[in-house]
């Protein structure tokens, strides 16, 4: 099989324009209100208190630069929602130019500060006379700092505080249209930015040569953030040549660094850019070679990589569950097609790795508890690996339609697939 | 002031990694002496990089719970979650690192195994989420769960030798961004390109992460030009957008890098382009300088939080960002010159070897604004400059 290099980095950025104008982000933020609200219904819930960023910008919209962990965890970004459709949800933040244009002047409120045993005395008071009563029912949130671990069964007696990790991620699972954009261009702005590093990638550039060329890359093309410190991983030839693994298979991922790529090396490269919050998940396996040259079983692992993608790819519709999806990735045969401490397919969203996961430890009852509907939007990534051959992983978009999928991604496979 | 390259290298003593790692893991040692903490458990990544000296890969933003490293005071064991010995440093033996589940029950049941007795002790938590909360107590019901945060922000406070070094790498780094942003601040060029200019700079040096997707914003000259509410407070502009500088423009520009875990954050203002600066922009920035100095000044030792916003409290409109800043491995406590911080401000009391990055905003109405940072270590009797950039065009 081969497939003939038809994108470029120039169609990537044709594509962007288009895909840009059609999304309408007030209708993506009331659809998504609604979608929480009804969440909140379904779990029966009467509060709901967000402090990590996805969610906030779920919930109202709010955006905050992407940044290390500290300054979020210190100056977070909060939002509150009561279950009431009419009632637009609370925000507190640090930054007031990435509240959303519809949100009520009344609603924006400075940053809380819950790290801290007075931060959370002051936003149990500001919760209270925000949304009253409803404080003393269902509380979900989705994070608690240690302060209000320890404080809150003390400061909100009445109160049953709940895990709305679960309701956001019910609210979040399947995406609109407007979402689906989102994530769509994301993508293709990764994909046109390593269009960028593979014209880069040669032996003798270090890995960090190659993220200078892709950070360039992504931002100049309109990506919002970079969600990840990309990995360009050296994979090592041999198991014993590379770092020690608790279950005997390949480590992944390794963190990138300034070594310097040698001639003959396989890297496995996985990039993850933001649009509006959402991401893109582009993974690949490159050779890095003055002559690139492929044994004849490593081409036998693509050739696997590319039967366990199509499987997979077939279950992917309505009405199919991820455990049908991990049984089609299982029929091939032979070692698993994935890493045991990894995932051979999760879906993506606001955060990287969003459920349904799937070939986890979260075990088949729960695969089979979670249904396809359109909307979903799968990342597949098979990973054929055998020591002293190589490996071969890629990873798929696809978005689940009415009667099948589609393909969000769009990047070549390389020598692996004759090109 | 010297500064470190950053190879290693066998003709002289840089860093010295082992006892960066030894001075931290004292550090959290004595913490948790003195908090009674019999275990630790860690699940904020800087806090793992502290105690166990642990690089995980890095993704931005704060994520939810999920335990990541454990410190067990008794015994003076550290145990790692993860699935290969990469970002493991030699201090931490191949039988102390245990696989990730992606199931929490599953966790649970690996955090008590790896607790033993030590389950029904006094255990120090740096953050918690409500699935944890419920499993912890039911698998570990003889253990106290305590706020452990508290004592991590203790031992990380105060900066080791070593850790000083790496953070002036960090700034010299993300200067070298600033020196590359500068160079390219001509009209045009959008603001969002900036951010990758920054990051490819930096990433040229070896540093892959820059600490946050940073600010080169063009600063509103009006409080209508931009349509968000500021409580009364100055209007700034934050978020990049594909916005072209023009000829004149005053741009707040702003990112800092991550050095090995070390955060920095430069912040500069500059005008776009080769015209002259008014003479209202000279003196916003030598106003600026004024409310700089006034707040370097508070900064010594048995001063608070309190006293570094009074030197600022003559500013108006106030700054809608914190007027300061703590920082080592990322963005640190205090946070100083917030609203919901007041008591906070007053709690918070300098002590030597702390590091602060102090950044004063001063707007006035049609003319702009300027934002720019400058990083101070505590010294003996007062402080000292870390950070080490022009202030061009504005400056004369």
């Amino acid at each position: 099989m081969s497939e003939a290099p038809v994108q470029s980095k120039a169609a990537s950025v044709r594509m962007l324009r288009d895909l840009a104008a059609s999304i309408d982000p007030a209708r993506m933020r009331r659809q998504r209100f609604l979608k929480t609200v009804e969440a909140m219904e379904r779990h029966d819930v009467d509060v709901l208190l967000t402090l990590t960023a996805p969610n906030v910008n779920y919930v109202c919209g709010a955006r905050i630069p992407l940044s290390e962990s500290g300054r979020e965890q210190y100056v977070p970004v909060v939002s509150v929602v009561v279950r009431d459709k009419d009632r637009p949800p609370h925000l507190f933040t640090p930054t007031p130019q990435g509240a959303p244009p519809d949100l009520p002047a009344e609603h924006v409120h400075p940053p809380l500060v819950p790290e801290f045993a007075q931060g959370v005395r002051q936003m149990v008071d500001s919760l209270r006379r925000l949304v009253g009563p409803a404080l003393d029912g269902k509380v979900a949130v989705d994070d608690l700092t240690a302060a209000m671990y320890t404080m809150l069964p003390e400061l909100l007696p009445e109160a049953t505080i709940v895990n709305g990790v679960g309701v956001l991620q019910d609210a979040r699972m399947v995406k609109t249209e407007d979402e689906v954009r989102c994530i769509r261009m994301a993508q293709v702005i990764n994909e046109g930015a390593a269009y960028d590093v593979l014209e880069a990638l040669r032996p003798g550039v270090r890995e960090s040569d190659l993220t200078a060329t892709y950070l360039r890359s992504i931002y100049e093309l309109g990506a919002t953030g970079n969600a990840l410190d990309a990995i360009w991983q050296v994979t090592p030839q041999m198991l014993r040549d590379g770092p020690h693994t608790l279950n005997g298979e390949l480590a992944f991922v390794t963190v990138p660094n300034d070594r310097i790529i040698r001639d003959g090396e396989l890297i496995m490269m996985d990039t993850c850019v933001e649009y509006l919050g959402y991401g893109s998940d582009l993974g690949r396996t490159w050779l890095c070679a003055m002559r690139p040259h492929l044994s004849s079983q490593q081409r036998d692992q693509y050739q696997r990589w590319r039967e366990v993608f199509e499987r997979m790819r077939e279950e992917v519709r309505p009405g199919r569950t991820a455990l049908d999806l991990r049984r089609a990735a299982l029929h091939i045969g032979g070692p698993k097609p994935w890493l045991s401490h990894h995932y051979i397919g999760h879906n993506i969203g606001l955060a990287l790795a969003e459920p349904p996961f799937i070939g986890t430890d979260l075990g088949l009852d729960y695969e089979e508890s979670m249904e396809l509907k359109p909307g979903m939007v799968f990342v597949l990534e098979p990973c054929i690996w055998e020591d002293g051959v190589g490996v071969y992983r890629a990873e798929e978009l696809l978005v689940v339609t009415e009667n099948g999928n589609e393909q969000i991604s769009d990047f070549p496979h390389g020598p692996w697939a004759g090109e | 002031m010297t500064l470190h390259g950053l190879q290693g290298v066998d003709y002289e003593e840089r860093i010295d990694f082992a006892r960066l790692r030894a001075d931290r893991f004292r550090r959290c040692l004595d913490a948790m002496e003195r908090h009674g903490l019999d275990a630790l458990i860690l699940g904020k990544p800087w806090n793992a990089r502290y105690a166990a000296g642990f690089r995980n890969t890095y993704v931005a933003g704060k994520r939810g719970f999920s335990p990541t490293a454990i410190v067990i005071r008794e015994s003076r064991e550290i145990h790692l979650f993860t699935s290969n010995s990469n970002g493991v440093p030699p201090t931490v033996p191949l039988d102390h690192l245990h696989l990730p589940h992606w199931d929490p029950a599953n966790t649970t049941a690996s955090v008590k195994n790896v607790l033993g007795p030590v389950a029904r002790g006094r255990i120090g938590v740096d953050a918690m989420s409500p699935v944890y909360a419920e499993l912890f107590k039911r698998e570990m019901p003889h253990a106290a769960f305590v706020d452990g945060e508290v004592a991590m922000r203790e031992a990380r406070a105060v900066k080791t030798h070593e850790e000083i070094e790496c953070l002036k790498i960090s700034l010299a780094v993300a200067e070298a961004g600033m020196y590359a942003v500068v160079s390219s601040l001509n009209p045009g060029v959008t603001e969002r390109e900036l951010v990758g200019v920054f990051g490819e700079a930096i990433a040229r040096l070896g540093v892959t992460i820059p600490a946050v997707d940073g600010t080169f914003c063009v600063v509103p000259t009006s409080g209508d030009e931009i349509s968000t509410r500021q409580w009364g407070q100055a209007p700034f502009r934050e978020l990049v957008e594909d916005r072209p500088l023009a000829a004149g423009d005053l741009v707040a520009l702003t990112s800092g890098a991550l050095y090995l875990g070390y955060a920095s954050d430069v912040g500069r203002t500059w005008q776009c382009g080769d015209e002259g600066v008014s003479p209202q922009r000279r003196d916003l920035h030598r106003r600026w300088a004024e409310v700089y100095e006034a707040m370097e000044l508070a900064c010594r030792p048995g001063n608070t939080g309190a006293d570094v916003w009074r030197a600022a409290a003559t500013v108006n409109p106030p700054s809608p960002m914190p007027l300061a800043h703590g920082i080592g491995l990322g963005f640190e406590p205090p946070v100083i010159g917030l609203d919901q911080g007041r008591e906070l401000d007053q709690e918070w009391v300098m002590q030597p070897g702390m590091v602060l990055v102090l950044q004063p905003y001063v707007w006035r109405e049609g003319v702009g604004g300027v934002f720019s940072k400058e990083t101070i270590l505590i010294t003996e009797d007062g402080c000292r400059r870390l950070s080490n950039f022009p202030y061009g065009p504005l400056s004369g």
